[in-house]
């Protein structure tokens, strides 16, 4: 066996074993799981018309796999951040998110920062050094 | 388990020397040689498949995708909240590969983005 094979074997059994390790699966990170405990809607009855129809695509899609309070709690607040989010949670097997309903509601997630995370959303904007 | 980490050789582009980390490491064993995923993971969320890592470069920076080849994932969520926990989840791999071989390795998956997804949505 070459040495390359030989690490390739090594490395191959070494991410098998740890994928399959399953101690340390039980427990979120607790900065999610923090998310998870906050509210879990969005008060959205000052909110333009089609941002409130905006909103229901989100509750209805971003709820699927995980809790909503995740996407309304966490600190994603500017628009890049927003937008690689939501691509990626649309490539997720099983999202069932396709490019329209992730266009609505990255529109909608991007509209609330800088509503509801003022405060966040400027600060960020600041230390990324964008206008 | 630590892994000896080879110096990937001089003279490739960092990608390429990502695609061996890649399979050096066994990322193809879950996320499939093509990176396209699809390995077993039964009551995943992610209707019980390992996701692919094709599309990383449009949801992820490179800071965010270094972070996530070293840190891993600590817990897959469940598709069925009161079935079985998925058996699979990726490991970080922080200590075992070497700085070099996350950066290769990164290249490597940004650079799996189709030429032809330039849709912005």
């Amino acid at each position: 066996m070459t040495k390359s094979a030989g690490l390739g074997l090594a490395g191959a059994l070494a991410a098998l074993g740890a994928a399959v390790a399953l101690g340390a699966q039980e427990q979120l990170d607790p900065r999610i799981a923090a998310y998870d405990k906050g509210p879990a809607a969005i008060d959205v009855s000052r909110y333009p018309a089609d941002m409130r129809g905006r909103y229901k695509t989100f509750a209805s899609r971003c709820s699927k796999c995980h809790t909503l309070a995740r996407a309304v709690n966490c600190d994603f607040a500017l628009d890049d951040e927003w937008e690689r989010y939501v691509k990626r949670m649309m490539r997720k097997p099983g999202s069932e998110i396709n490019s329209a309903q992730g266009k609505e509601i990255y529109e909608f997630l991007a509209y609330d920062s800088k509503v509801r995370k003022k405060a966040l959303y400027e600060r960020k904007l600041k230390e990324a050094g964008k206008p | 388990m630590i892994v000896a980490a080879a110096e990937p050789p001089h003279g490739d582009s960092p990608a390429e020397r990502g695609r061996r980390v890649y399979e050096r490491y066994g990322c193809a064993l879950c996320h499939g040689q093509d990176g396209k995923g699809g390995f077993a993971n039964p009551n995943a969320e992610t209707a019980g498949k390992v996701p692919g890592v094709v599309y990383v470069a449009e949801g992820y920076t490179e800071g965010e995708l270094r972070k996530k080849v070293l840190d891993g994932l600590a817990t897959v969520g469940k598709a069925d909240a009161k079935g079985p926990r998925p058996p699979y989840r990726m490991p970080g791999w922080a200590g075992q590969m070497s700085e070099r071989e996350v950066e290769d390795l990164v290249r490597y998956l940004m650079s799996l983005y189709p030429k032809s997804a330039k849709e912005k949505w």
